[in-house]
């Protein structure tokens, strides 16, 4: 049984990334951990990927706080480890403020594929299409634990939904709405800490750039061109799910620039 | 109420502080804790964590070496209260001053953007007034009752055996802890990485300046910062003592990367 929580729940809001898609951006990961300590599920230390639930080392989700930013990894995980089982306090808690960045669902599988080329394991290695067509289907759907029915609401509790293609711009909107949120907060010195650390990284941002990204151009650009078709039709939710994090994200921009929030830097 | 172990690492500037940085954080939170990373030093005095919500899988690092910023000015409860568990790293002194002069003109952090011409190692050692004692802070007098509140003293000079017997003493304080998820967690971390090796990082590199240091600089150094000789020569004792405690290292043990 599952050791208790001893640390008094804080009254702090706290920012939960669930890493749902492998495309990491820089200028996500440079505004995650320059402006807050990131704290994540899993590590080789503590045994490396979780396979079954008993296999997860839970973290002490009471002790997140505004400057202890939780990472929770969304992607290459069994269906069994999911957050919203793993930690439903979160699921439940209107102090966690749950956000995702995704990209479009085959460049998203072409990270995993170049990731999977670049590994020098002497095996031989299969084609694009062939992974493609081995992989579960819908696995954003799967991660955040959605149906083609209730996407849209499991969405809503996501307070921002990023567009990797969209970084740095998405990345900026993250930073406004999260210190939006934050100043109507009661000003507790981990606030005012990581207030102060967000503004930092906007005022002088990472440059952005993406792992393996010719390599994860050149890898969708051969493709046929019927393996794409049919990698779409399978993953319609994931579609969906990500043309509605477009929608989000473009709204939360208008909402942005409508309440003279300052001009995010890279917009 | 949270009684969760916290560990603070008072990083004692140029003692391997770096790669100790690296190395926790493959396992543990590290929050740091330094002026550096603040646009102004207004900033940094106006913005500390909040502790209270530390658990034990959160590390706190930090200089906290200036004047109004130390300890037990910055975070007067880490040293009231013994949930806070304190260690740091020291050097040999001579070492470590020579180390901080060369970073200082790599980083460019160098007195007055001097060159090493205008500027040279000998005159830097002679100004040298006990800058280890001024971490934690303490004197001649009262040195002895400052370190008593730090569980483990490490020699950078011997990282291997000092990183050896720090894991067995954190490993002794996450075993003693109420079973709680953050402890829980520490204690499956703790027990992987008893064989990881660490990184160097932060090697400053020197001139020949630092194979001819006259006699009397050096002579002038030892006696001007005494106090930093007593605070090594504690830290050496301190290893020792945990090493005499280990078992004999296991043969098929990688050896640590030494600086």
């Amino acid at each position: 049984m599952a050791s208790p929580s001893l640390t008094p729940p804080a009254g702090e809001p706290a920012l939960i990334y669930h890493a749902v898609s492998g495309i990491e951006r820089r200028s996500l990961t440079g505004f995650m951990h320059r402006a807050f300590v990131v704290v994540y599920d899993e590590s080789r230390e503590l045994g490396g990927m979780p396979r079954t639930p008993d296999e997860i080392h839970r973290i002490d989700a009471d002790s997140l706080s505004a400057t202890k930013l939780f990472s929770f990894r969304g992607h290459g995980l069994p269906l069994e480890v999911r957050l919203r089982d793993a930690y439903p306090e979160i699921l439940a808690g209107s102090r966690y403020l749950l956000f995702t960045f995704l990209a479009e669902p085959l460049r998203s599988e072409a990270s995993g594929y170049t990731w999977y080329l670049n590994q020098a394991d002497g095996h031989p290695k299969a084609s694009f299409a062939e992974v493609l067509r081995a992989r579960r289907s819908n696995l954003y759907a799967s991660a955040m634990g959605c149906k083609w029915w209730n996407y849209r609401r499991v969405l809503k509790r996501y307070f921002f939904l990023g567009v990797s293609e969209q970084a740095p711009a998405a990345v900026d909107a993250l930073a406004a709405k999260t210190d939006e949120l934050f100043a109507s907060a009661a000003q507790t010195p981990n606030v005012a800490r990581a207030r102060y650390f967000m503004r930092e990284y906007v005022r002088k941002p990472d440059a952005d750039s993406e792992d393996r990204a010719e390599q994860i151009a050149e890898v969708i650009a051969r493709l046929d061109p019927a393996e794409k078709s049919a990698f779409e039709r399978r993953n319609r939710l994931d579609y969906w799910i990500y043309a509605h994090s477009r929608e989000r994200l473009a709204a939360d921009i208008r909402r942005l620039r409508r309440l003279a929030i300052p001009e995010p830097a890279h917009a | 109420m949270n009684t969760d172990p916290v560990l603070v690492f008072n990083h004692v500037p140029k003692c391997y502080g770096q790669s100790l940085r690296v190395y926790f954080r493959t396992f543990m939170a590290t929050h740091t804790d330094y002026e550096s990373t603040f646009a102004a030093p207004e900033d940094y005095r106006s913005l500390p964590y909040d502790l209270s919500r530390f658990v034990a899988d959160d590390l706190l690092i930090g200089h906290f070496t200036s004047n109004a910023m130390h300890l037990k000015d910055r975070y007067p409860d880490v040293l009231a209260n013994p949930r806070y568990q304190l260690f740091s790293f020291v050097r040999d002194p001579l070492e470590r001053q020579i180390s901080q002069y060369y970073y200082s003109f790599r980083s460019g952090r160098n007195r007055k953007g001097q060159t090493m011409e205008e500027f040279p190692l000998a005159r830097a050692l002679s100004l040298a007034n006990n800058p280890i004692a001024g971490c934690f802070p303490c004197d001649e007098s009262n040195y002895e009752t400052a370190l008593s509140r730090y569980f483990f003293l490490g020699v950078t000079d011997r990282v291997t055996d000092s990183l050896r017997v720090l894991i067995e003493r954190i490993s002794s304080i996450y075993a003693d802890a109420p079973a709680s998820r953050a402890v829980d967690r520490m204690n499956v971390a703790l027990k992987k990485i008893r064989s990881k090796g660490l990184p160097h990082e932060n090697r400053a590199r020197r001139d020949e300046q630092a194979e001819r240091i006259p006699d009397d600089v050096l002579a002038t150094f030892r006696r001007r910062n005494a106090v930093d000789y007593f605070i090594y020569e504690k830290a050496v004792q301190c290893v020792d003592a945990g090493l005499a405690e280990l078992p004999p290292m296991d043969d098929a043990a990688p050896d640590l990367v030494t600086p």
